[in-house]
C-alpha cells in the first residue's frame, strides 16, 4: 500500500511480531527503540497476571530474534515485585525506552517510579529515581528521550511536567504544570526531540501535542478532542522526522496522524498489516489455524491498527508503529515524493 | 431529614439493587427518598457512566479484553465503582441465568460483548433480550447452534432456551413443554449460526459475528407450544414470551436473586414459590408492561416483601467482595495485581465469565462450604484491617465524632450501623463485648482507638451474619 499526500509518501513495508508470552513475539508492546545494525528493542508491558511476559524483546528490523532483557519480578508468572525494593532487572509497568550513545537501554517504569538501565547484552546496570512531586522526584514517569547533550528528558505524568536529568539521574530542570493552557499538561505521555533540540510532548488527556524549545518555552500546539482530521482521542506517542513532520499515535482512535511542522493535518495511517515472519512460522506449526484463516470471514480487519501506543522514525525514514493490542509493529518507509505526470491512457 | 430506619432500609436496597454503599452514600440516598432512589437505580442511562480512559491507560489488557482475567478484573472494577449500580447487578443476574463459559468459548472478549448487551438491554423487554441472546455468537457457540443443520439438528440451544433461559421445565406440578416442543424449537433455530472466525494466532482474536444462513434453515411447518406455522427463531421467541410459564420463570428468578433465596431452579416444577403473592404481582406486571423487566423490578423493590426481606439471602461471592470493597473505598485507582479481588470472587466459588455449567451457579446456602467460608472471612477481615483505607478511616472518624468517650455497646452498635445495619445474635454480641472490646468505655481520642475499631470491624465481617444480605 502506498499513501501519497502533499509531496510526502508512506509505503508500508512489513509487519513484525506475533502474540507471545516469551521468545520471538510481543505481548502488549508499548515502545520501540532502534539500535545499531537494524536492531530493535521492544518494550512489552504484558499483563500483571503474566508477569513473566514483561520483557524487552531484542530483534532486528527483518524479524530475526536475538533475545530478551529484563523480567517482571516474576515467580511462577505472578507479579511479585511491586514494592520499593524491586529486585535488579524487575519491570513492573515498563512504559518507554531510550538508548544512550553506547546503546544502553533506559526504561521508564511508571509503577516503580524509576528509570531502569540495562546494557545492550542484558546486563543490569542499575536504576535511579525518587518517587514524589518535589524537585528531582517524579510520579509515574512515561516518555523518555536523550537530548543532543546526552541528558535524559522524561515525562513526569503524575506531576504533569517534563524533567531533564543527567544520564546518571542528577536533576537539571523541569517545566510544565497541570492544566489545559499553553505549556500545561494533563497526564502527558510520549516525547520526541527534533534535530534543533525542540521537545514534542503527547499531552494525553488534553488530546493534543505540544512543542517546546530545549529550555521548555512553549512554541506550538496541535489538536483537539475528536475523531476528525487533526483531532485526537488520547494521543500516546509522538515522533518527529528530520524534515519536521510529526507523527502521533492516536491511541483511542486506532490510527496514526501525520502533521506538518506547523501542526497541520497531512494524513492518517490506519494500518496495513500483513503476516509477519513469526506469524507465518506460528501458522505453519498450527495447521488448524492456517485452515481457519483460509475460511475466516472479515479477515480484512486484521490489517488495522488497534490501540497504537509507541512510534519511532529512524534516520532512514523508517516509521515503526507499535500496534499494542495486536502484538506487532507495523513498519512504513517515508520516501521522496514522486510525480508521474501522466494519467491513464492519455497521450500528450 | 432521613432517620436511622430510612438509612437502614436504604442499606438493604443498595445491597440488593447494587453492591452496597458507604454510609455517606446511604445518608445522601435516604435523604432523597426510597422511591426516588429506586427510580434512579431503574434508569442507569440517566447516570454518568464510568470513564475508562485512565484505567485503560494502565490496565493494558482491558482495552481489548482478550483474556479471562482481564475481563474479570474489569467487571469487578465496574461492580465496585460504577455509579450505575443496578446496571451491573442486572448484568450479574442475567449472567447467572444465560450462562456462557470461557472454558469452552476461550474468547473472553466475546463474552464481554454479551455482558454489554445485558448492561444495555437487561432491564428492557424480555423478548428483545431473548433475541439478543439468540443472535449472540458466544451463546450460539457455547450451546453448539453452529453445529445445528437442517439435515442434522443439534437440540442443545433449543432445549436450554426453554429449560434454563425462558420457561423452565414446569410449574405447579405440570410440565411446561414437551420433547416435541424442544425439537420444534431447535428446528426453528437452524441456520442461526456464526461467521467463520479469525483465529487467535498470530495477532489475537477478533469479535465474532452472528450469521443467518437461510440455506441451512428448516423452511417448513413446525408445531411449537400448540401453534403451527413455518416458524423461525424470532417466532419461537414471540411464542415463548406470551406463555404464563415464562412470566413465572422470570418472576421467580427475580425474586430469588433480589428478594430471598428460593430452592434451586430444577425444583421449581414441584415447589411452589415462597411468596406467591409477590410472584403473582410480578407475573401480572410482566404481561401488563409488555414483558418489561424495569417495570417488574419497580414492583419488586417497592413491595413490602422486599423491604421486609433484610438478610434473607446468602450473599454471592461478587456481593461479598464488591460490597466489602465499596465500604473500604480503595479500589478506584490502577495498581499492579488489580485483578486480585476478582481472584477472590473466584476462590469463593464464582468464577465470573466461566460458570461451571450452562445451569449456572447454585445459589443460597450452596455458596457456602468449609473452603469458601474461609475465603470469605479471610478476605473481608483482611480488608477491614486496612486502617489506611479511606472507608475505614471514615468509619473511625464518624465514631470518634460521637463523643470523647464511647461505651463498648455503643462502639459495637456504631460499627454495625456504619457497615450497613447488620444485626448480631446475642451470643455473638456478648462474646465480642467480653472478649474483644473488654473495656466498658473507650476514649475516641486515644492512639489505639482506630485500631480498636478496625479489630471490631474485622470480627463483625467474620461472622455468619455478614454472609447474609
Amino acid at each position: 500500500m502506498t499513501t501519497q499526500v502533499q509531496g510526502v509518501t508512506y509505503r508500508y513495508t512489513h509487519t513484525i511480531g506475533r502474540g507471545e508470552e516469551a521468545g520471538p513475539g510481543f505481548k502488549n508492546p508499548v515502545s520501540v527503540a532502534r539500535g545499531e545494525d537494524n536492531i530493535l528493542y521492544v518494550v512489552n508491558r504484558a499483563y500483571d497476571y503474566r508477569a513473566d511476559s514483561k520483557r524487552i524483546t531484542v530483534c532486528t528490523v527483518d524479524e530475526e530474534y536475538i533475545g530478551e532483557i529484563g523480567n517482571g519480578g516474576r515467580l511462577g508468572g505472578e507479579l511479585m515485585d511491586t514494592g520499593e525494593n524491586a529486585s535488579d532487572g524487575s519491570l513492573v509497568w515498563p512504559t518507554d525506552i531510550a538508548l544512550d550513545s553506547e546503546e544502553n537501554l533506559y526504561i521508564t517504569d511508571e509503577w516503580l517510579n524509576r528509570v531502569a538501565i540495562f546494557a545492550k547484552d542484558g546486563d543490569w546496570l542499575g536504576s535511579w529515581g525518587v518517587a514524589g512531586d518535589g524537585e528531582g522526584q517524579f510520579n509515574q514517569p512515561s516518555g523518555i528521550h536523550f537530548d543532543a547533550d546526552g541528558n535524559v528528558v522524561l515525562v513526569d505524568t503524575g506531576n504533569n511536567r517534563v524533567q531533564k536529568y543527567t544520564k546518571d539521574g542528577q536533576y537539571i530542570s523541569s517545566f510544565g504544570s497541570y492544566g489545559d493552557g499553553d505549556g500545561q499538561f494533563n497526564m502527558p505521555w510520549g516525547i520526541d526531540i527534533d534535530q534543533e533540540g525542540n521537545i514534542y510532548i503527547a499531552d494525553w488527556r488534553n488530546d493534543r501535542i505540544q512543542k517546546f524549545d530545549a529550555y521548555g518555552n512553549f512554541l506550538m500546539k496541535a489538536g483537539s478532542t475528536g475523531n476528525g482530521e487533526g483531532e485526537f482521542k488520547r494521543p500516546t506517542g509522538v515522533a518527529v522526522d528530520k524534515d519536521g513532520i510529526i507523527y502521533v499515535t492516536d491511541w483511542d482512535n486506532d490510527r496514526v496522524q501525520v502533521l506538518d511542522s506547523n501542526g497541520l493535518f497531512i494524513t492518517f495511517i490506519m494500518g496495513d498489516a500483513t503476516l509477519s515472519k513469526w506469524g507465518i512460522t506460528k501458522l505453519d506449526a498450527n495447521p488448524d489455524m492456517k485452515l481457519q484463516r483460509e475460511i475466516a470471514q472479515g479477515l480484512e480487519r486484521e490489517r488495522f491498527l488497534r490501540g497504537p501506543i509507541g512510534i519511532e522514525i529512524d534516520e532512514d525514514d523508517r516509521l515503526f508503529i507499535v500496534d499494542s493490542q495486536r502484538n506487532r509493529i507495523q513498519i512504513y518507509r517515508k520516501i521522496p515524493p514522486y510525480f508521474v505526470g501522466m494519467y491513464d491512457g492519455a497521450r500528450l | 431529614m432521613a432517620d436511622n430506619n430510612d438509612i437502614m432500609l436504604m442499606a438493604h436496597l443498595m445491597r440488593r439493587a447494587g453492591f452496597g454503599a458507604s454510609y455517606e452514600e446511604l445518608e445522601q440516598r435516604a435523604a432523597k427518598g426510597y422511591e426516588a432512589t429506586v427510580e434512579e437505580l431503574l434508569h442507569p442511562e440517566e447516570q454518568p457512566d464510568l470513564q475508562m480512559d485512565v484505567m485503560n491507560r494502565y490496565m493494558h489488557g482491558w482495552r481489548d479484553m482478550n483474556g479471562l482475567m482481564a475481563n474479570q478484573g474489569y467487571w469487578t472494577y465496574r461492580m465496585v465503582n460504577s455509579p450505575r449500580q443496578l446496571e451491573e447487578k442486572i448484568c450479574l443476574f442475567w449472567h447467572g441465568i444465560f450462562c456462557v463459559g470461557d472454558s469452552k468459548c476461550m474468547r473472553a472478549r466475546q463474552i464481554l460483548l454479551e455482558l454489554n448487551n445485558f448492561r444495555a438491554h437487561g432491564m428492557g423487554k424480555f423478548d428483545n433480550l431473548l433475541m439478543y441472546l439468540s443472535t449472540d455468537p458466544a451463546m450460539l457457540y457455547y450451546l453448539d447452534n453452529q453445529l445445528s443443520h437442517k439435515e442434522a439438528v443439534n437440540e442443545n440451544w433449543g432445549r436450554e432456551l426453554l429449560e434454563l433461559f425462558s420457561m423452565g421445565v414446569g410449574m405447579d406440578g405440570e410440565a411446561n413443554y414437551s420433547e416435541d416442543d424442544v425439537k420444534a424449537c431447535a428446528q426453528a433455530f437452524t441456520g442461526w449460526t456464526i461467521a467463520n472466525a479469525i483465529p487467535r494466532y498470530p495477532y489475537g482474536s477478533y469479535a465474532n459475528r452472528f450469521l443467518y444462513n437461510k440455506f441451512d434453515h428448516i423452511d417448513d411447518d413446525k408445531t411449537f407450544l400448540g401453534e403451527t406455522g413455518n416458524w423461525n427463531g424470532d417466532d419461537v421467541v414471540r411464542i415463548i414470551c406470551k406463555q404464563p410459564a415464562t412470566a413465572r420463570f422470570v418472576a421467580r428468578h427475580l425474586y430469588n436473586f433480589f428478594v430471598a433465596d428460593e430452592p434451586q431452579v430444577p425444583a421449581w416444577q414441584h415447589t411452589p414459590p415462597r411468596d406467591p403473592e409477590l410472584i403473582k404481582a410480578l407475573e401480572d406486571e410482566y404481561f401488563n408492561s409488555g414483558y418489561d423487566i424495569t417495570s417488574m423490578l419497580r414492583v419488586l423493590f417497592n413491595s413490602d416483601s422486599f423491604k421486609n426481606a433484610r438478610f434473607a439471602k446468602v450473599k454471592n461471592p461478587s456481593e461479598v467482595v464488591c460490597g466489602t470493597l465499596r465500604i473500604v473505598g480503595d479500589f478506584q485507582t490502577p495498581k499492579p495485581r488489580f485483578y486480585d479481588p476478582a481472584l477472590q470472587i473466584r476462590y469463593m466459588g464464582q468464577d465470573l465469565l466461566n460458570p461451571p455449567t450452562v445451569e449456572g451457579w447454585h445459589t443460597g446456602k450452596e455458596w457456602i462450604d468449609s473452603g469458601t467460608l474461609v475465603e470469605r472471612v479471610n478476605f473481608a477481615a483482611g480488608e477491614m484491617g486496612r486502617m489506611d483505607a479511606p472507608g475505614i478511616q471514615d468509619i473511625v472518624s464518624r465514631l470518634a465524632s460521637r463523643g470523647d468517650v464511647i461505651s463498648a455497646d455503643g462502639l459495637l452498635d456504631g460499627c454495625l450501623e456504619l457497615l450497613g445495619g447488620y444485626e448480631l445474635m446475642q451470643d455473638t454480641r456478648d462474646l465480642f463485648l467480653s472478649q474483644a472490646v473488654k473495656a466498658s468505655e473507650l476514649h475516641t481520642g486515644s492512639e489505639e482507638f482506630a485500631e480498636q475499631v478496625s479489630q471490631l470491624l474485622q470480627l463483625i465481617v467474620a461472622t455468619q451474619e455478614y454472609q447474609f444480605s
